[in-house]
């Protein structure tokens, strides 16, 4: 296949999934913002308060979009059925990944913006914090939803490690999900960087796996 | 036979495994390992703790003197759900809060009004000493100099308190029903302290108050954890294409789903009460000179915690059978955050709601005081759980007769949605 009818397929495919994947991982994900702006004042915050509604439910929209990459293929007989095809599902897989990771860095950029209409003292470690956090959360999620095959343990993962950071505090030291609530503005870097080794071995052992 | 397949089927779930593992991570890291004996408070000790003391001339002054510092700086502090919320009030609203103010203070709204040189407490910086290091010092907070009106009698200054809390918005501290807990705050005397260690080690109540905080814990975890064994257990026959065959089984619907309700609950209930049981081995080693008596105790964590597992998963297959599995979870999570941050850290027992808490091995009258509280929430919830259950039994017999036009429709739509999606994804 050449360079051009393989460009062209991707892009079909990115338009497909556009409309029917994405939609109920996105809507979930968009509840999720409107909630936090719901469930916490978002207005004239400073220091750790700014942290806390980024890092305490925010952060959910990353398991809402990447823990959800492989639902449609949750069944072994439709997943065997689409690894047949002659675009490879890693491909599928790699595409989805893409846009819901853009996504999440989209509606975090939003939520901060709208916390800075507010008059909100938002630093920029925040908006970064934010999405390291999310994305370690959203690749907890797609690694053991990906590897099990089953996307209610990809969330029950993320809900254990979000109740670890919860009562361990700062025992989880550069992996606690809540540091910048705790006044803690460094380390979140090692959390993106978790994230991208989670998400590449779920993939590769999946691949192992001929699961995609 | 059917409930020995069905808890073979929960206990090999990765889900299962999933949440024997943060059972046990809750217990352990939250709960056992920072047990420790209750010491018996000594003369001379100094500090004994605090208590909430409903007493008006504690509570009166001191919250005048919060309200009027929030009234000067133009925010007040609110938790309507629990999570903090700064409130800014519009000018019809400060009028009617300087109206208050004046009633309470016994100022004028010009005198209010003009003050300028309002200060929050707190500490401030006052150059550098000779080393270098900053010199701090405490400053009291600067309000005008008033004095609380004679006249005014406690039941006038709830009633403008109430007031100012619905100016507000609700959930700030100047709650009537809440005035003392955040303004009627006193050192404990010895008397107290010594009083209520004695209440604790009456028999029966030690028991007690170890197994409060053991359920304190395990509820935060059974509030939501069970919801994504039973949704993951309970969409197995849709993923594996396996609904046709147990439709047309001869067995009834009530016991298909009574079965597999049951096989889930009590999978789900060996955990718990196996950490109960070593709550009582453990505690029983730390006091070997006493004998504990458990059987109050144990009957309370019991009705406090499987309450929650059968209402948590019976709501959970039943929004699993009626949508999806990934809205059941959705749905219980943000349920299980709101009851968390909503409700007090020690002897918060409403009357309905998922999370009780009283985070503490003290405070047994206060604890006491909620009992009824107790019974009525877990009752409650219980009957939650009964309604699910009956309502996904009715679900259920009607998706096997196929009676269920409306929700075959919406299935088959979204069918024709994936089948779509896959056949563009061969490309």
């Amino acid at each position: 296949m050449d360079a051009h009818l393989r460009a062209e397929t991707l892009w079909g495919i990115l338009k497909t999934n556009l409309h029917r994947q994405f939609p109920l991982p996105a809507l979930a994900a968009v509840a999720l913002m409107a909630l936090t702006g719901l469930v916490f004042n978002l207005n004239s915050l400073e220091g750790d308060a700014v942290a806390r509604p980024l890092e305490m439910l925010l952060v959910w929209v990353g398991p809402a979009l990447l823990a959800t990459v492989f639902l449609p293929e949750q069944n072994p007989e439709i997943r065997d059925v689409v690894r047949a095809r002659q675009t490879g599902y890693l491909w599928v897989c790699l595409l989805r990944i893409l846009y819901s990771v853009l996504a999440v860095a989209l509606l975090i950029l939003a939520f901060t913006g709208i916390m800075r209409a507010g008059e909100s003292r938002v630093l920029p470690y925040h908006i970064w914090g934010c999405i390291c956090s999310t994305m370690l959360l959203g690749a907890l999620g797609l690694a053991v939803s990906g590897v099990t095959g089953n996307v209610a343990g990809g969330l029950m993962a993320c809900m254990l490690y979000y109740l670890a950071s919860y009562g361990m505090g700062r025992k989880l030291g550069v992996f606690s999900l809540f540091s910048m609530s705790k006044g803690s503005m460094q380390g979140k870097g090692w959390q993106l960087l978790a994230a991208a080794v989670l998400a590449a071995g779920a993939l590769l052992v999946m691949r192992r796996r001929r699961q995609i | 036979m059917l409930f020995i397949k069905e808890c073979k089927k929960v206990i090999c779930s990765m889900t299962f495994v999933l949440f024997v593992v943060t059972v046990v991570a809750m217990y352990t890291t939250q709960y056992s390992n920072g047990l420790r004996t209750v010491a018996e408070p000594k003369p001379g000790q100094g500090n004994y703790g605090q208590i909430i003391r409903e007493d008006p001339q504690l509570i009166m002054p001191a919250a005048v003197e919060s309200l009027l510092g929030e009234y000067l700086s133009g925010s007040y502090a609110a938790y309507p759900i629990g999570l903090y919320k700064n409130v800014r009030l519009k000018e019809s609203k400060r009028l009617e809060m300087r109206s208050v103010l004046e009633e309470l203070t016994g100022l004028s709204g010009e005198e209010i009004d003009g003050f300028n040189d309002f200060s929050e407490a707190g500490f401030f910086g006052e150059g550098l000493d000779e080393d270098g290091n900053p010199v701090m010092f405490y400053q009291e907070k600067v309000l005008p100099e008033y004095s609380l009106p004679v006249s005014l009698t406690y039941g006038r200054f709830c009633e403008l308190m109430g007031k100012a809390d619905d100016l507000i918005g609700g959930g700030s501290s100047y709650a009537v029903g809440t005035l003392a807990s955040y303004f009627g705050l006193a050192p404990m005397t010895y008397e107290e302290a010594l009083a209520e260690y004695e209440a604790m080690m009456a028999p029966g109540e030690l028991g007690r108050a170890y197994l409060r905080l053991h359920c304190d814990y395990m509820g935060i975890d059974l509030a939501v954890m069970p919801v994504f064994v039973a949704a993951a257990l309970w969409q197995l026959d849709r993923r594996a294409r396996m609904q046709s065959l147990i439709y047309t089984r001869k067995s009834s619907t009530a016991r298909i789903v009574g079965t597999r309700y049951l096989a889930l609950v009590c999978c789900m209930s060996v955990p718990v009460l196996l950490t109960l049981l070593y709550t009582v081995c453990k505690v029983g080693g730390m006091y070997p000179q006493m004998s504990i008596d458990w059987g109050s105790g144990l009957g309370m964590a019991l009705l406090w915690l499987l309450p929650d597992i059968l209402a948590v998963s019976a709501l959970g297959i039943l929004l699993t059978e009626l949508f999806s599995p990934l809205l059941a979870i959705f749905l219980q999570c943000v349920w299980w955050f709101i009851s968390l941050n909503a409700t007090g850290l020690t002897g918060d027992v409403g009357r309905f709601g998922l999370q009780i808490r009283h985070n503490s091995l003290r405070y047994s009258v206060l604890w006491q005081s909620q009992e009824k509280n107790f019974l009525c929430n877990r009752l409650a919830l219980t009957a939650l759980a009964l309604l699910c259950l009956g309502l996904t039994v009715w679900l259920y017999e009607h998706k096997r007769k196929s009676g269920m036009a409306w929700m075959n429709r919406l299935f088959s739509t979204m069918k024709r949605g994936n089948a779509e999606t896959r056949k563009e994804g061969e490309n």
